[in-house]
């Protein structure tokens, strides 16, 4: 209890402790943290090609991300010579900047969250109508305090919200915020069939240690981020860089992903275009469904993994898909046929057949143009 | 009595027969019409229309619901349900029901002696008025931006919506949904959400004739169903207030849990007409 007094709650509520060295600790090794954030968000930009050229919304959202919390801890080592200072200027724009450092905190977790949502889900639309009033309660909350600030600034009157109940508010969003992206989550895990790469404790153990002593709150949000983004990295290596379509491995890991959660049924359409790879897969792409999985099993030959289909949807599949790529601006002719795995069949076997089934269709095609 | 399947070829013999709601099924997949003709006068003698159901269902038996029956003689209707029931036995049919409202004598008579319970229940086919349905809550507000009529999307993404749809296994009332043209379901009230620029969710409603429509198909991608379910839903509300009469009613059939459980949300106590259901 004691402990819980002296050490824990202040440093929760970004005060000091009456122990110097504790302090000062905290002080120091909060300021060579943020140094490592900074750093640690800059290395993660350059080494990663995809953050760099931001070609797909995710790559753009988890760029904003690091430049929110990239801005946090260059604003909070700016701070650091305005602590020594006695000024009523410096203590005023000190003020004003923790203001804004709390915006780009909250800022950083609500687009923590869109990232989550966007990797899930993958739609931009989603996003939108999701999100466009979740910056609303950040707004009120800076509006507030802001109007607090001007105030006792120009010393028209005093602080009128009372410290404890803004932080308590403050901490109740950002929790919102985390509980959100649980949930959501948790929902995707019940409601699809797809393996799953985010890793959520690594952005919500450093931000709440962070919470806990948050004197480290900005750089242990940057290594969330950085952890976050190593996910994705992982769902990345399942990419085929031609075709941004998932890859050959990515089929495998998905057969033993769904023999091992049980799923019994599942029907595969395979597509395959000898000559117009690169046409084929943009039609694959352009038609793809909700909860099916686009795969690239070579240059030339896809596949479309769902759940169990009827005859007839696989057969408007079929139709529909020959009929697009006839009326494209370069007509190609395709080869399309559906298999349904048999009772009985693991999918990891399911799989090996339709690569065998994938590598059959090349044959007839042999020795041809490839064009209508 | 002579015995004529009712074709694309040979409608217009029987236009006058066959209710128009009929008469733009004749030739789809899984609906089918007869007609018994006397062969010395050549006058209709009965005349019938059903449709098969999960023909592609594994888990569930090929049904034959009876949409329409009409004889006045017991005898020739006997004769006709005859007939049905070698059609059924080639589409391997193995459960032949109905739910008829305004059966004649002759007609319960001949559905008896073929082999049919008879009760009397109430329906799974509910009406509601246009007007009833601009008195909902959920009318009062505007639908949001991205839910469309069909007249406003393409027919490439008119199927790939239908697709979509399929995909996820979801056949509303039609069977052979992917086969079905856009025409078929009303352009300004059937509604759909339009994400990241495809069809995530439909509301078709078939215009079955002159003041009558049918809600076929109500489905929307999980992810963010239940909003976009009522966002479509206000959508046709609206369109339907503005294009239809008052009085024009709005055939909604009950036939899963999801529409049932719907019904009673939007409408509590609202019940179907007394039919008579039979099942052989």
């Amino acid at each position: 209890m004691e402990i819980l007094k002296q050490y824990i709650i202040p440093t929760i509520l970004y005060q000091q402790t009456n122990d110097v060295i504790f302090d000062d600790f905290i002080y120091y090794s909060s300021f060579f943290m943020e140094f490592a954030a900074v750093a640690g968000i800059i290395l993660l930009i350059f080494r990663n090609k995809p953050l760099q050229k931001r070609t797909r919304p995710e790559d753009k959202l988890l760029f904003i991300e690091c430049i929110l919390v990239l801005s946090q801890n260059v604003l909070d080592i700016l701070l650091v010579p305005l602590v020594y200072t006695d000024t009523d200027w410096a203590i005023n724009i000190y003020n004003f900047a923790l203001i804004t450092n709390e915006v780009l905190y909250f800022l950083i977790i609500l687009q923590w969250l869109i990232c989550i949502d966007y990797s899930l889900h993958h739609s931009m639309d989603h996003i939108r109508r999701r999100y466009n009033r979740a910056a609303i309660p950040i707004v009120i909350i800076t509006a507030l305090e802001l109007l607090q600030f001007l105030l006792v600034v120009y010393m028209v009157g005093d602080n009128f919200l009372n410290y404890d109940v803004l932080q308590a508010c403050k901490l109740i969003l950002e929790f919102c915020y985390i509980a959100t992206a649980i949930y959501i989550e948790k929902r995707h895990q019940k409601n699809s069939r797809e393996p799953h790469f985010m890793r959520l404790s690594a952005f919500i153990i450093p931000f709440v240690i962070g919470v806990l002593v948050r004197f480290y709150d900005a750089p242990l949000l940057a290594f969330g981020v950085i952890f976050t983004y190593q996910a994705m990295k992982r769902r990345d290596s399942f990419i085929d860089p031609v075709t941004g379509l998932y890859n050959e491995a990515y089929l495998s890991h998905l057969a033993a992903y769904w023999d091992k959660k049980g799923y019994k049924d599942s029907s595969a359409i395979i597509v395959s275009a000898p000559g117009n790879g690169e046409a084929a897969a943009q039609l694959v792409k352009d038609y793809s469904i909700k909860d099916c999985f686009n795969i690239a099993l070579t240059d030339e030959s896809f596949v479309l993994l769902t759940e169990n289909l009827r005859d007839s949807a696989a057969q408007m599949a079929m139709l529909l898909l020959k009929e697009e790529a006839s009326k494209s601006p370069s007509p190609f002719a395709i080869d399309v046929k559906c298999i349904n795995r048999i009772e009985g069949q693991t999918t990891v076997d399911f799989a090996d057949q339709i690569k065998k089934e994938a590598g059959s269709l090349f044959p007839s095609h042999k020795g041809e143009s490839g064009k209508a | 009595m002579k015995t004529i399947d009712i074709t694309n070829e040979n409608l217009y013999k029987y236009r006058d027969i066959l209710p128009e709601e009929y008469h733009e099924d004749i030739g789809r997949q899984y609906c089918r019409a007869i007609v018994g003709i006397n062969p010395d006068t050549d006058e209709t003698d009965a005349a019938m229309f059903w449709e098969i159901r999960n023909v592609e269902r594994i888990d569930s038996d090929i049904t034959a619901e009876i949409f329409w029956y009409k004889t006045d003689d017991e005898g020739n209707g006997q004769e006709l349900l005859k007939s049905f029931d070698v059609i059924c036995d080639y589409d391997k049919v193995n459960t032949s029901f109905f739910e008829l409202e305004n059966l004649t004598d002759p007609e319960i008579t001949s559905f008896r002696n073929e082999g049919y319970a008879i009760k009397n229940t109430e329906g799974i086919n509910v009406f509601v008025t246009v007007e009833e349905l601009s008195k909902l809550d959920i009318a009062k507000k505007a639908p949001k931006k991205y839910v469309y009529s069909l007249s406003d999307i393409s027919n490439l993404q008119f199927k790939q919506g239908i697709m979509n749809c399929v995909f996820h296994s979801k056949y509303g009332l039609l069977d052979d949904l992917p086969f079905l043209p856009q025409t078929r379901f009303d352009p300004d009230i059937s509604s759909c959400v339009l994400t990241d620029g495809m069809v995530s969710g439909f509301l078709l409603i078939h215009r079955m004739r002159q003041g009558c429509y049918r809600v076929e198909l109500l489905y929307s991608d999980k992810l963010d169903a239940a909003i976009n379910i009522l966002n479509m839903l206000r959508y046709s509300i609206h369109a339907a207030r503005d294009l239809c009469d008052p009085t024009d009613k709005v055939l909604i059939r009950m036939h899963n849990d999801n529409v049932t459980n719907l019904m009673k949300k939007l409408f509590p106590g609202k019940k179907g007409h007394k039919v008579y259901r039979g099942i052989k």
